[in-house]
């Protein structure tokens, strides 16, 4: 069975101009035990997603239409109350900040125990045993000494470590990461990617990663989403997108990375920037800075079209993807 | 071989941290020619920025000599830097903070020009003439900051640091903060706008990627010091420090049949305050040997001009990165 089931989902925010739509007929999914990539620029919706699933949009935040369900269950339906009791047990989120997700006047392992005793996990005298394993498993050095340091004490990839143990403290069944190892030093992040590898294969639990980072989900991805505009523009095996990715704009911000294994001479430019929410053009939302752009792309909104064994991609023209080396 | 633009000679800068001492930069010494793009990487705290800021004089170092078109400019005063301002300009990370919000484009990227005395006239063609060379749009001018993206400020911080025809731009993390698409963007506008005025860069950054792309030479730095230096080719193509491997095999790379575990070296970067005795890497080197424990290493160069202060330099074998040899070997087997 599906651990997440996300379709057709469309979120807006209300603001002082009237609401805005900034996430429009996003469907994906994850199973138990598997890693999907969600990937995309400032602006794409990637955050946004994740922050529907936990029922954290705030105030302003609306799911207007879609579903989400989790192992099963409704989750647009749910009340605050019941939403909290699944946060814990059976979804948990680490964030890019670990410095500013961290309460900074509470110990970190009382931190990892307040997880566990608020959703009656367990008793508190075994909560401490197992925040002190906790920690030892996500790397983290004389664990019982550290429990007792504040969240200052630590470098920003032990905090990192630490939002890992509480996220897994009650065993999550899914784990929603967003971008957790941006603001951390390269080998801190192999570290961290290794450990989070480890941990999927230890607790068998699914795993939505959100980063901009190509390379990332080249390294930890099974299935990959590629966002753009709010939409899901791209949907794929992990290597698929890096072999034969279906989509213009998938192809060229691939080939736009600069790459430290080869020297390249140039770096292909997509013209312009990624619209607001908001100000999203007519049909094809990249139709206005894609090389392969047609007339009718500015007309309709392409729908998701199959390129290939469990492989989509929202273009009118992805039959002729081939064609975009020789235009870019 | 000509004189180089910059010279750094062994350039030390030491911060008091409460009763203690600090080394963010030790003994560093580096040369840049005119017209070449130096990158200087490495990860926090390795002392890329302090190193950045004491070229700029925005530090002043505690010991070494700073050398500037063959001048020493390590102890010149404020006022006597203020004409060298004219030929070192730097761009910085956040395009968010580094351009007042109260000023109008036009006005930021005239404001080095009035520091230097240029005519009200030939102020505002110079201005017209660099929003062009950045690729912004004449009326861009007589806009804030807040009307533009992050890419487009930071295509008006670098039109700020074009402005007075500088010699050297010191880049501090300049593309770090922008989407790929637009790093992409402004990186190939500093590329061509090195073609076209041979300005020369020192390229700060903690992306591999993109020093390989734009620099010519690159100096690696651990804990303050230059662990190894060399051209593009050899410093990517074989590394012989093992911190410069570890960081090249930490990167994720976009590609397919890359999905798995990384091999890493494990622990953190010490602190700064309480360095380690003898090689400033041995307490996560997989080469430590007893002598890295107590001897620091210096910087050895080759023949070639690459340079490594490693006690056992040398390709390494578990790399997923070739070195030069197996390289051609595997094109000859190729052929």
């Amino acid at each position: 069975m599906k651990l997440l089931d996300i379709s057709g989902l469309s979120v807006s925010f209300n603001t002082l101009r009237g609401p805005v739509e900034v996430l429009q007929d996003v469907s994906f999914d994850v199973m138990p035990g598997e890693v999907v990539g969600v990937v995309g620029e400032s602006g794409s919706g990637k955050s946004v997603t994740s922050l529907a699933i936990m029922g954290l949009l705030g105030h302003s935040g609306k799911i207007t239409s879609g579903n989400i369900a989790l192992s099963g269950t409704e989750l647009t339906t749910l009340s605050e109350e019941e939403l909290r009791a699944l946060r814990g047990p059976e979804m948990a989120m680490i964030f890019q900040e670990p410095g500013t997700s961290l309460n900074p006047v509470q110990r970190v392992g009382d931190q990892i125990v307040e997880a566990m005793t608020e959703h009656a996990f367990c008793p508190p005298a075994e909560a401490r045993r197992r925040a002190v394993e906790l920690m030892d498993r996500v790397g983290i050095p004389a664990p019982d000494l550290r429990a007792r340091d504040y969240p200052h004490q630590l470098s920003g990839g032990m905090k990192q470590r630490i939002m890992i143990a509480i996220a897994l403290a009650c065993r999550p069944k899914l784990l929603i990461a967003d971008e957790p190892t941006t603001a951390l030093d390269v080998t801190i992040q192999a570290q961290i990617l290794n450990l989070i590898l480890d941990l999927k294969d230890e607790f068998g639990m699914g795993v939505m990663l959100i980063t901009h980072d190509m390379g990332v989900v080249a390294q930890i991805a099974d299935r990959v989403v590629v966002m753009y505009g709010g939409q899901v523009v791209e949907r794929s095996e992990g290597d698929a997108l890096f072999t034969r990715s279906a989509h213009p704009y998938s192809r060229l911000l691939l080939r736009s990375i600069p790459s430290a294994s080869q020297r390249q001479d140039d770096l292909p430019i997509i013209k312009g920037t990624m619209p607001a929410a908001g100000r999203f053009p007519d049909g094809c939302r990249f139709h206005e800075r894609c090389p392969m752009a047609m007339a009718a792309c500015a007309l309709s909104v392409p729908p998701l079209n199959e390129a290939g064994p469990a492989h989509f991609a929202r273009c009118f023209r992805t039959e002729a993807i081939d064609e975009l080396e020789a235009l870019a | 071989m000509t004189a180089p633009l910059l010279k750094l000679e062994n350039i030390s800068k030491r911060f008091r941290v409460g009763n203690k001492e600090l080394a963010a930069v030790n003994d560093v010494s580096l040369d840049v020619a005119a017209g070449e793009t130096l990158g200087i990487v490495g990860e926090s705290g390795c002392g890329k920025s302090t190193l950045g800021r004491m070229i700029l004089r925005l530090t002043d170092p505690s010991d070494g000599a700073i050398t500037f078109d063959g001048r020493d400019i390590t102890r010149l005063s404020k006022r006597a830097m203020r004409p060298l301002r004219r030929d070192i300009q730097i761009v910085f990370q956040d395009p968010y903070a580094s351009l007042n919000p109260r000023m109008k484009v036009g006005e930021i990227v005239a404001e080095p020009l009035v520091n230097i005395g240029m005519k009200r006239a030939e102020i505002a063609a110079r201005v017209a003439e660099v929003l062009k060379v950045v690729g912004l749009p004449a009326e861009s001018a007589d806009r804030y900051p807040h009307a533009f993206s992050g890419g487009q400020r930071q295509r008006i911080g670098i039109a700020r640091a074009l402005a007075v025809k500088p010699r050297l731009i010191v880049c501090d993390e300049a593309v770090s903060a922008l989407d790929v698409s637009v790093q992409a963007q402004v990186l190939t506008l500093l590329r061509d706008i090195q073609r076209e005025t041979g300005v020369t860069f020192v390229f700060i950054s903690h992306n591999l990627g993109v020093v390989r792309f734009l620099c010519h030479r690159i100096a690696v730095l651990y804990l303050g010091r230059v662990v190894e230096i060399g051209t593009e080719a050899q410093l990517f193509e074989s590394p012989q420090h093992p911190y410069t491997q570890a960081l090249l095999s930490a990167i994720p790379e976009a590609g397919a049949g890359r999905r798995g575990r990384i091999p890493v070296p494990s622990g953190e970067i010490p602190n700064p305050i309480n360095p380690p005795p003898g090689c400033p890497f041995h307490l996560r080197c997989p080469r430590v040997q007893d002598r890295c424990r107590s001897e620091i290493p210096t910087l050895v160069s080759d023949a070639g001009g690459q340079a490594v202060a490693c006690h056992f330099p040398g390709a390494d074998a578990d790399s997923p990165h070739q070195t030069l040899e197996d390289k051609r070997m595997t094109e000859g087997e190729a052929q």
